[in-house]
């Protein structure tokens, strides 16, 4: 499998070659074109039983399904992007665990597995997208963010706004917190930060998802029910 | 008619350089900003029936303006609705297909027609109506994202909310990816498989995944 980014960094697209047996797994509504000797195959987000997949639905944020998209004969391409405009960068996974937000998946190698770490209230607390996926084992995995993206070596403690988090390693641990006190909770615009703590590789995006989203929900007329 | 594409190509604009008695046609809403000496006059181009076939059906504006120098050279600045690239093509007695909403402006003499899909493209959920461009002129037309130009030899498959335009030299069909489960539950609807010789320009975003992520954060009234 061989991965080229274009249009970096502001509407980046990911050109991904497969050789014959090669299969990658990408978020619903990603493919933007393929060769004619693509198939897809349309599965279950995550491996297992139906209750994970519907886990991974609900509470990851993530489409249900999937598509699965392999070579029929010889080299194959397959063009993927996200939804927002932004950046796409390539991780490399060595038998190792990352967990992604969830609007950040694009696509992975379909031998990596996914799963849904469900993160109990102190993921309820930040708002709506604050759910990850875990992503385990070996292979090539594309993430995306939603403005530019950054890698951040941490080592010791790093503190960031829970909407600008993209992906981190999973040899980091976190907290979420409240940042200043309770008049900054409710009027600073920055309520709850997630503090990391360990060594590892943190993934952070210049502009925040559910900021965007409350942009939105002021500036467009509400839906009648 | 010298022109500069200025800031590509996440958020460019298109600055034209008009000579004395020089026009240019373009979309209402495309212009940012000009030169004093410069006039306007709007007009439903071709007449109104023409007109409103292209509004209906392709989703371009019913009434174009036309920008003309009346005072020594001038220059104008224009802009399409959304982010993304701005292209330019030189049109030497051609014709290009362009996808609702791309074009920005072009020379006056370049014909502009809403071309038939046919009933196939219904399914495509991008207008049922191409644009047709033809003559010989100036054409700017604009991607949601970046251009990825394509020079199809064969057969090439496309996501429909891609399209931004192609060569007529290539034929299309309209169809499913997949198996039945994929139609309901794979995201990506239908494409469009392209065949012939031709190049064909595809965006990096779709507009309608956009806009239905976009309408998922509105509030929901409740009826009363």
């Amino acid at each position: 499998m061989e991965i080229q980014l274009k249009y970096k960094p502001g509407f980046a697209m990911a050109l991904v070659t497969l050789n014959e047996g090669e299969k990658i797994r990408a978020e619903g509504g990603a493919m933007v074109g393929i060769s004619t000797n693509i198939n897809m195959v349309t599965e279950k987000a995550s491996r297992g039983g139906i209750l994970r997949s519907l886990k991974a639905a609900f509470l990851g944020g993530e489409n249900f399904w999937m598509n699965v998209f392999s070579s029929t004969d010889g080299k194959a391409e397959i063009k993927l992007a996200p939804t927002l405009p932004g950046d796409i960068i390539e991780c490399d996974l060595n038998n190792g665990t990352l967990y992604a937000q969830s609007t950040c998946f694009l696509a992975a190698d379909s031998s990596i597995d996914i799963d849904t770490k469900f993160q109990g209230l102190k993921g309820f607390f930040s708002g709506e997208s604050l759910f990850f996926l875990k992503l385990s084992g070996t292979g090539k995995l594309l993430l995306s963010s939603y403005g530019g993206i950054e890698k951040i070596s941490v080592q010791g403690s790093f503190l960031v706004d829970t909407g600008h988090i993209v992906a981190f390693d999973n040899t980091l641990n976190y907290q979420i917190i409240k940042f200043g006190g309770w008049k900054s909770f409710f009027f600073g615009g920055e309520g709850l930060v997630a503090r990391f703590t360990g060594n590892g590789n943190l993934y952070i995006q210049s502009r925040s998802v559910p900021e965007f989203g409350r942009w939105l929900r002021d500036a467009l007329p509400p839906k009648k029910e | 008619m010298k022109h500069e594409i200025i800031g590509k190509p996440d958020f460019p604009v298109v600055k034209i350089y008009l000579e004395h008695n020089e026009s240019i046609l373009a979309e209402s809403g495309a212009m940012v900003s000009m030169t004093s000496g410069i006039t306007i006059e709007t007009r439903a181009r071709g007449g109104v029936f023409s007109s409103l076939k292209r509004m209906v059906m392709s989703g371009e504006s019913f009434f174009q303006n036309k920008f003309t120098a009346t005072n020594g050279s001038g220059e104008i600045i224009f802009a399409p609705d959304t982010m993304g690239d701005v292209h330019f093509k030189k049109m030497s007695s051609e014709d290009i297909i362009l996808s609702r909403g791309a074009y920005i402006a072009g020379s006056p003499d370049l014909v502009i027609d809403s071309k038939w899909g046919g009933f196939k493209s219904m399914f495509g959920g991008e207008g049922i109506l191409f644009l047709k461009v033809s003559g010989t002129g100036a054409l700017f037309f604009s991607s949601f994202g970046a251009i990825d130009e394509i020079d199809v030899r064969g057969e090439c498959i496309i996501d429909n909310g891609h399209i931004v335009g192609f060569e007529p030299t290539l034929d299309f069909t309209i169809e499913k990816l997949g198996g039945i489960k994929s139609l309901f539950l794979s995201g990506e609807g239908f494409v469009c498989r392209f065949r012939g010789s031709g190049k064909l320009y595809m965006q990096t975003r779709n507009h309608s995944s956009f806009a239905a992520w976009a309408d998922g954060w509105r509030k929901v009234e409740s009826r009363q």
